[in-house]
């Protein structure tokens, strides 16, 4: 392009070979992979000032540390994503295979007892944090006019993650999770007119089968994240628009 | 950070910047690692033996076949008419896990048609080559099989 004639080569001069290696040391040292970031695809995508907005986007002064519990719900699932996704490498959703497939995660596969604790800890973490992070908006009232879009959606994060407990709990396919998940999905049916039709849909069938497997395993992994990720961005977007809300 | 001579000074806040770089990656070379190791597959056990118990003589029935692992490689075994006959269960062809047919009393092979017979040879089809045989041991009433050479 004609406009462009004032852009210099960033590079030193060619032909040297002793400029070239130092160039690939350079380059493979982080100083240069921050500096790459920085400086040649900024170039490009001028990305930096945005990435310092959002950065150093300021805070008000009354934020305290009870504030963090919704970051830490967040940093949390996004543990649950990388471990989850990693423990799908070798889980088997079937009923013969489940149990057998954690057993060899948990005492064949290289650090597999890691990854699959984090993930179990992980989860319990996250609803604790989540529920703190509901008490804290709740006792500030931070969830009042003009905020209640954001505390319903912030509502329908809390149901997804429970559904993801839920759902997480029989994937073992031992005992406890099969008699637990008999269980959770009879309570159900004891609601009036769809109560029947809801534990059906649940199960997939009349009973805890192959087949709810199937489901829970289909929710766990597919269903769930994408809904929740739809409902974390709303649930940003407005922290975003609107601001941490006023102390009382 | 300054130049002089040509070469890069290190300055009090740079050495504390290379710390702090290195402390960083130090923590996510400590995160990294367990994962790369979790995503490479562990060793197969079982099948990895140089000698094969493939089960009891009379577990194989005449006339039937049974399929194990060896050097984590699919076998077959067969009892015929003239003993048992043990081949790698890889079709020559393009590597299908080939079938034994009992009506036919025949290997096929399910992707392009291939048969052999029980000791490996071609009995018509694409494959280039017999089945590699296996060498078949009876200890006591166990049979054992093993990889020739």
């Amino acid at each position: 392009m004609p406009g462009d004639k004032q852009v210099k080569e960033p590079h030193a001069p060619k032909g040297s070979e002793k400029s070239t290696l130092r160039e690939w040391i350079r380059l493979v040292s982080l100083d240069a992979a921050g500096a790459f970031l920085y400086g040649e695809i900024d170039r490009r995508l001028e990305f930096k000032d945005a990435i310092n907005k959002a950065l150093k986007h300021p805070v008000p002064k009354h934020v305290n540390w009870t504030y963090c519990f919704g970051g830490m719900t967040f940093l949390l699932f996004l543990i649950q994503a990388l471990t989850g996704v990693l423990l799908t490498l070798y889980y088997q959703p079937s009923t013969t295979d489940a149990y057998e497939s954690v057993k060899y995660i948990m005492n064949d596969v290289k650090f597999g007892w890691l990854i699959r604790s984090v993930h179990r800890w992980g989860a319990e973490l996250m609803v604790l944090m989540l529920f703190l992070h509901m008490m804290r908006v709740y006792f500030n009232g931070a969830y009042k006019h003009p905020r209640e879009l954001n505390w319903i959606a912030g509502v329908c994060l809390f149901a997804l993650t429970m559904g993801f407990g839920f759902t997480g709990y029989l994937l073992p396919w031992d005992q406890k999770a099969y008699w637990g998940t008999t269980v959770g999905s009879n309570m159900p049916s004891e609601a009036p007119v769809v109560g029947e039709f809801i534990k059906l849909f649940l199960r997939g069938g009349l009973e805890v089968s192959g087949k709810t497997l199937s489901r829970f395993y289909s929710m766990h992994v597919v269903i769930l994240p994408m809904l929740l990720t739809f409902f974390l961005m709303a649930h940003f977007g407005m922290i975003r628009r609107q601001g941490i809300s006023k102390p009382m | 950070m300054n130049e002089k001579n040509g070469r890069k000074k290190v300055t009090r806040r740079g050495f504390v910047d290379y710390l702090l770089e290195g402390a960083v990656v130090f923590a996510a070379a400590g995160f990294a690692y367990p994962v790369v190791r979790f995503v490479i597959p562990p060793k197969e056990t079982g099948g990895g033996a140089h000698e094969v118990n493939v089960g009891t003589e009379d577990e194989i029935k005449p006339g039937k076949a049974k399929k194990f692992e060896i050097n984590g490689q699919p076998a077959i075994i067969i009892n015929t008419k003239t003993g048992f006959s043990a081949l790698s269960a890889v079709c020559t062809h393009l590597g299908c896990i080939v079938d034994w047919d009992e009506d036919k009393q025949l290997i096929v092979c399910p992707c392009h048609n291939a048969v052999f017979d029980y000791n490996g040879n071609i009995v018509s089809g694409p494959p280039p080559l017999p089945l590699e045989k296996l060498e078949v041991t009876v200890r006591g009433d166990k049979v054992m099989v093993r990889r020739k050479g």
